[in-house]
C-alpha cells in the first residue's frame, strides 16, 4: 500500500474515532463527578465537616435495577433504578471518617458520620419518635410520605441511642414495592441514615428466575465447547505426528494475550490458565486461511461497531414488541479501566477462536465453511444471553450477534472475529463502569488498534 | 447334505458352547440385593402421591427421577417452577420422606426463634434472611417462611473411580488418533448406525427428560430445565456423530465367532457388576428404543476405545496379549461400575481393528440385557431383559454365521 493510502486510512480512522468517542463517553455511569461535593454538603448539613480526601466508588444491584425496569418499561424504569429505587449508587468515603451513599441521580441513600465525643444530651424518651421524624425530614425529599413504624432505644458506654424505622409506602416505585428508612441518633446527634427498598417478589422473581435459567442453559453450550476442544486435541495430535506446519508465534501470542487479559480482568489464574494453553495450541494448529490477517483484524474491529448496532437494535426491537430487555448494565466486581479492557478481550480471545476457528476447521470437510461456521451460532448464543423476557428473545438477540460475527469471520478469519467481539464487548460493558476518559480509552483501544492494523497492512 | 444345511449345523455347533456359557453365567449370577428393584420410578411416584407428601402446596406433575441411597428420589414441580417438591421413596416401602425447595423471592412469614422451634423441635435453629421471608433450619428439618419444608433427603453417592473414567477417556482419544493416523477401509454401516442412534436419541430427548432431573431447581421452570437437558444431549450426540464420521470404523469382522462370546462376556460383567443406572432408563416410557440407541452408541465408543487400547498394546509386540489379559483382570477385580465398559473395550481390542466395534456392540448389548435382568425385577423389565438376552444371543450367532458363510462363499 502506498504512503498516501496509509495516510488516508489513518486520517479516516482518526475522524471515525473522533465521531465515536463522544458516544462512548456518554455511556459511563453518571453521578460520580458531583458525588464528593454532594456528600460533603450532606454531612455539613448535619454539622459535620468531613476531613481528608474522599474516595468514590460505584455500587449497586443490577438485578434490582432490572426488576424495576421490568415493572416500569422503558426509560422510566431506568430513571427509577438510578433514583428512588436505589439500585445504582455511589459511595463516598472520607479519609477522616464519615461516608455517604448517593444514587446516580443524586438522592441521598445512606449516611454515617463518626460518633462525636459529645453527642449532646439524651432525648426525652416519650418525645424520641417526634425527634426522629423531625430528623428524617432533613434527609428525605418527601417527609410527608413516611410514617414511623418502630423505635428502639438502648444505652451504650453512657450514651443513649435511638433507632427509628420508617415506612415510606411505594412513593414513585411500582405498585407492591415498599420504601423503608432507618434513622440512628446518639444522644441528640444524627449519626446514621439508610434507605432500603423492598421489591415486589414477582418482579424480582422473574429476573432472578431468568438469570438462573440462562445460567443453566449455559451448561449445554459448555458441553459443546468441551466436545470442540476434545476434537481439536485429537486433530492436533494427528497434525503434529504428520509433521504438519505449526504456527508457534500466533499460538504463543494468543496464549500470552489471554494471560494479560485474564490478569487485567482480575480473575484467578485457574479461571483462564488452562484456556490460554488450549486456545494457544488451537491457534498454532489452525489452518492459516482460517486464522486471518492483520488487515482482517483491522476491519474486524470496525465491524464490531456493526455488531454493537445489531445488539442494541435487537434490544429496541424486542422492547418495541412488548418484551423486556434489561437497560441498566451488568455491574462488574472490579471497576478499574484495565478490568473493562481485560474482561472484554478475555471472552473475545477465548471464545472466538473456538467458535469461529475450531468449529469451521473441524466440520468444514463435512458441511462446508458456512455450514460449519453456523454450527457455532447455537453454542455461542447460549453462552452470555441477557435475561430478556420471553426466553427465546434472550437467545435470539445473542444469536443475531453471533451471525454478525460469523459474517466477520468469513471475511477476516478468526483475527477479525476476535477484534469484532472485543470491540463489541468493550462497548456493551462500558455502561457498567464510571464515566471518565480512562474507561473511554479502554473501550476505544480496540478501534484504535484496528486503524493501526489497516494502515500497516501489506500490499497483496 | 446341501451347503446351506451344513452351514446351519455348523452354526448350531458353534451356538452350543455359547449357549452353555450363557446359561452358566445366568445360573451362577451373583445376587445384588442393594441394587435389585421391584418397582419402576412411575410406581414409586404413584405411591408417593398417594401418601400425600406435602399437603401445603400443589406439587405439580412428576418431572424426573434418580436413584438415591436405596430408594427413588422423585421430583415434582409445577409449570411456573417457583417451588420443587422432592420425595424419596425407599425400596423397602417405608414412609416417604420429602423436601420442599422454594424460590428465594417468594414471600412468607418471618417467624421468631421461639415460633420456629415449636416446629423444628428443641434444637439449635439457624435462620436465613430472604427478600420476603425468613427460613429456618435445625434438627434435620426446615421451614420456608412459616411453611414446613421437610428435611434432608438421601442423595446419590458421588461417582467413585474417577481414575477409571479418565482411563476410558484417554483410550477414546487414543482410538480417535489411531484411526486418523492409520485409516483402514471404511465400514459404511457404522456411520449410518451411529447417525440413526444419535439422531434417534435427540428425537427421544423429550421422553428422556426425566433422566435430567438433577437439573430441576426452584426458580427454574421445568420446561427450561428439560430444554437444557435436551440441548446438552444434542451437543453430545453431535460430538459422537462427528467422531463417527471423522474417525471411521474399519470394514470387516476378522473373527466373527467372537461375537456371541463378546455378548456372553457382557452378560458376565453384568452378573458381576450390574449397571444400577439402567433402572432409571428402564423407568422411561421409551425405554426400549432408548436402550437400543444407547447400545449402538456405547458399542461404537467401546470399539473406539478398543482401537486405542490395541494401538497402545501394539507397541508391546508379543506381550500385547498379556496386557489385554491384565486389563481384563483389572477391570473385573477393580472396575466397579466401569467393569462393563472396560471389558467391552478390551473385547473390542482383542478382536482387532476390523470388527472391534461389532464386538464392542455385542459386549455392551450383553451388559445392558444382563443389567436389566439383574436390577429391574418388575415384570415388564424382566420380559424385556430376557427378550434382549435371547435376541442378542441369537442375533450375534446369526450374524457370525452369516459373516462366516459369506467368507466361505467368497473364498477368503
Amino acid at each position: 500500500m502506498s504512503s498516501a493510502g496509509r495516510i488516508a486510512i489513518v486520517a479516516a480512522g482518526v475522524v471515525a474515532l473522533a465521531l465515536v468517542a463522544p458516544v462512548i463517553a456518554r455511556l459511563g455511569r453518571p453521578g460520580g463527578a458531583g458525588a464528593e461535593e454532594q456528600a460533603r454538603q450532606a454531612l455539613a448539613r448535619l454539622g459535620f465537616e468531613p476531613a481528608g480526601t474522599a474516595a468514590g466508588r460505584p455500587e449497586g444491584e443490577h438485578e434490582l435495577a432490572w426488576a424495576l425496569e421490568r415493572a416500569r418499561a422503558g426509560a422510566a424504569g431506568r430513571r427509577l433504578a438510578a433514583g428512588e429505587g436505589g439500585a445504582l449508587r455511589w459511595r463516598v468515603v472520607f479519609q477522616g471518617g464519615g461516608e455517604v451513599g448517593l444514587t446516580e441521580s443524586g438522592l441521598l441513600w445512606s449516611l454515617r458520620r463518626p460518633l462525636p465525643t459529645d453527642p449532646g444530651p439524651a432525648l426525652y424518651r416519650p418525645r424520641a419518635g417526634a425527634r426522629l421524624e423531625q430528623t428524617l425530614a432533613g434527609v428525605v425529599p418527601d417527609p410527608e410520605a413516611w410514617r414511623l413504624d418502630e423505635v428502639q432505644t438502648w444505652d451504650e458506654d453512657g450514651i443513649t441511642w435511638y433507632r427509628g424505622r420508617f415506612l415510606g409506602g411505594p412513593g414513585g416505585l411500582p405498585r407492591g414495592w415498599r420504601r423503608e428508612a432507618e434513622v440512628e441518633i446518639a444522644g441528640s446527634t444524627l449519626v446514621g441514615f439508610a434507605r432500603r427498598v423492598q421489591p415486589l417478589g414477582i418482579d424480582v422473581g422473574v429476573v432472578q428466575g431468568r438469570v438462573r435459567e440462562l445460567e443453566l442453559l449455559r451448561a449445554p453450550a459448555l458441553v459443546g465447547l468441551g466436545v470442540v476442544v476434545l476434537a481439536m486435541l485429537a486433530t492436533g495430535v494427528t497434525s503434529v505426528v504428520r509433521h504438519r506446519p505449526v504456527a508457534w508465534v500466533p499460538g504463543a501470542a494468543a496464549a500470552a494475550a489471554i494471560g494479560v487479559a485474564g490478569a487485567a480482568a482480575g480473575g484467578p489464574v485457574s479461571s483462564w490458565g488452562a484456556q490460554a494453553l488450549a486456545v494457544g495450541a488451537l491457534l498454532a494448529l489452525l489452518p492459516a486461511e482460517l486464522r486471518g490477517t492483520r488487515a482482517g483484524w483491522g476491519w474486524g474491529a470496525w465491524a464490531g461497531l456493526g455488531a454493537v448496532g445489531v445488539a442494541l437494535g435487537g434490544r429496541v426491537l424486542v422492547a418495541g414488541m412488548g418484551g423486556f430487555v434489561p437497560v441498566s448494565p451488568h455491574l462488574p466486581a472490579e471497576i478499574a479501566p484495565w478490568s473493562l479492557a481485560g474482561a472484554a478481550w478475555l471472552s473475545a480471545l477465548i471464545e472466538e477462536p473456538l467458535l469461529r476457528g475450531a468449529v469451521p476447521a473441524l466440520a468444514r470437510p463435512l458441511l462446508g465453511w458456512w455450514g460449519a461456521a453456523l454450527l457455532g451460532v447455537p453454542v455461542g448464543a447460549l453462552l452470555h444471553p441477557l435475561p430478556a423476557v420471553p426466553l427465546p428473545a434472550a437467545v435470539g438477540l445473542e444469536a443475531a450477534v453471533q451471525l454478525v460475527l460469523v459474517a466477520v469471520a468469513w471475511r477476516g478469519g478468526v483475527a477479525g472475529a476476535v477484534a469484532a467481539r472485543g470491540v463489541l464487548e468493550s462497548v456493551l460493558r462500558r455502561p457498567g463502569f464510571p464515566a471518565g476518559w480512562p474507561w473511554d480509552l479502554a473501550a476505544l483501544a480496540g478501534l484504535a488498534v484496528g486503524v493501526a492494523c489497516l494502515a500497516a497492512r501489506r500490499r497483496h | 447334505m446341501s451347503g446351506r444345511k451344513a452351514q446351519a449345523l455348523s452354526a448350531l455347533r458353534r451356538l452350543g458352547p455359547v449357549a452353555v456359557a450363557a446359561a452358566a453365567v445366568v445360573a451362577v449370577r451373583q445376587p445384588h440385593p442393594a441394587c435389585e428393584l421391584t418397582w419402576p420410578a412411575s410406581s414409586a411416584a404413584v405411591q408417593a402421591a398417594a401418601r400425600a407428601a406435602s399437603p401445603w402446596l400443589d406439587p405439580g406433575p412428576l418431572r424426573g427421577w434418580s436413584r438415591a441411597g436405596s430408594g427413588w428420589l422423585l421430583r415434582f414441580q409445577p409449570d411456573h417452577g417457583a417451588w420443587l417438591l422432592e420425595v424419596w421413596v425407599g425400596d423397602g416401602g417405608a414412609a416417604p420422606a420429602w423436601r420442599l425447595r422454594v424460590a428465594d423471592w417468594l414471600p412468607g412469614a418471618r417467624l421468631g426463634p421461639e415460633a420456629a422451634r415449636s416446629w423444628l423441635g428443641d434444637t439449635e435453629a439457624v435462620a436465613r434472611e430472604l427478600l420476603g421471608r425468613r427460613d429456618w433450619s435445625g434438627g434435620g428439618r426446615t421451614l420456608a417462611g412459616g411453611l414446613p419444608a421437610g428435611g434432608e433427603l438421601p442423595r446419590s453417592e458421588p461417582a467413585r473411580s474417577g481414575e477409571l473414567a479418565a482411563v476410558l477417556a484417554g483410550l477414546l482419544l487414543a482410538g480417535a488418533v489411531a484411526r486418523r493416523l492409520a485409516p483402514e477401509g471404511r465400514d459404511p454401516a457404522w456411520p449410518w448406525l451411529v447417525g440413526v442412534a444419535a439422531i434417534g436419541m435427540v428425537g427421544l430427548g423429550p421422553s428422556l427428560a426425566p433422566l435430567g432431573a438433577r437439573l430441576l431447581a426452584a426458580e427454574i421452570r421445568p420446561a427450561v430445565a428439560a430444554l437444557a437437558w435436551w440441548a446438552g444431549l444434542a451437543m453430545l450426540m453431535g460430538g459422537v456423530l462427528f467422531a463417527a464420521l471423522t474417525c471411521p470404523t474399519a470394514r470387516g469382522l476378522r473373527q466373527p465367532w467372537l461375537l456371541p462370546w463378546a455378548f456372553v462376556l457382557g452378560l458376565a460383567a453384568a452378573s458381576l457388576w450390574p449397571a444400577a443406572w439402567v433402572a432409571e432408563l428402564a423407568s422411561l416410557r421409551a425405554a426400549v428404543p432408548a436402550l437400543a440407541a444407547l447400545a449402538v452408541l456405547a458399542g461404537w465408543l467401546a470399539g473406539l476405545a478398543g482401537d486405542g487400547l490395541a494401538a497402545l498394546a501394539a507397541t508391546l509386540g508379543p506381550a500385547r496379549g498379556l496386557l489385554l489379559a491384565a486389563a481384563a483382570l483389572a477391570a473385573v477385580l477393580a472396575g466397579g461400575p466401569y467393569a462393563g465398559p472396560l471389558l467391552a473395550a478390551v473385547a473390542a481390542a482383542a478382536g482387532g481393528r476390523e470388527g472391534g466395534a461389532w464386538l464392542g456392540l455385542a459386549a455392551v448389548a450383553g451388559l445392558l440385557a444382563g443389567s436389566l435382568a439383574a436390577v429391574c425385577l418388575w415384570p415388564a423389565a424382566q420380559w424385556a431383559a430376557w427378550a434382549g438376552l435371547a435376541g442378542g444371543l441369537g442375533a450375534t450367532v446369526l450374524a457370525a454365521g452369516a459373516v462366516a458363510a459369506a467368507r466361505v462363499q467368497s473364498g477368503r
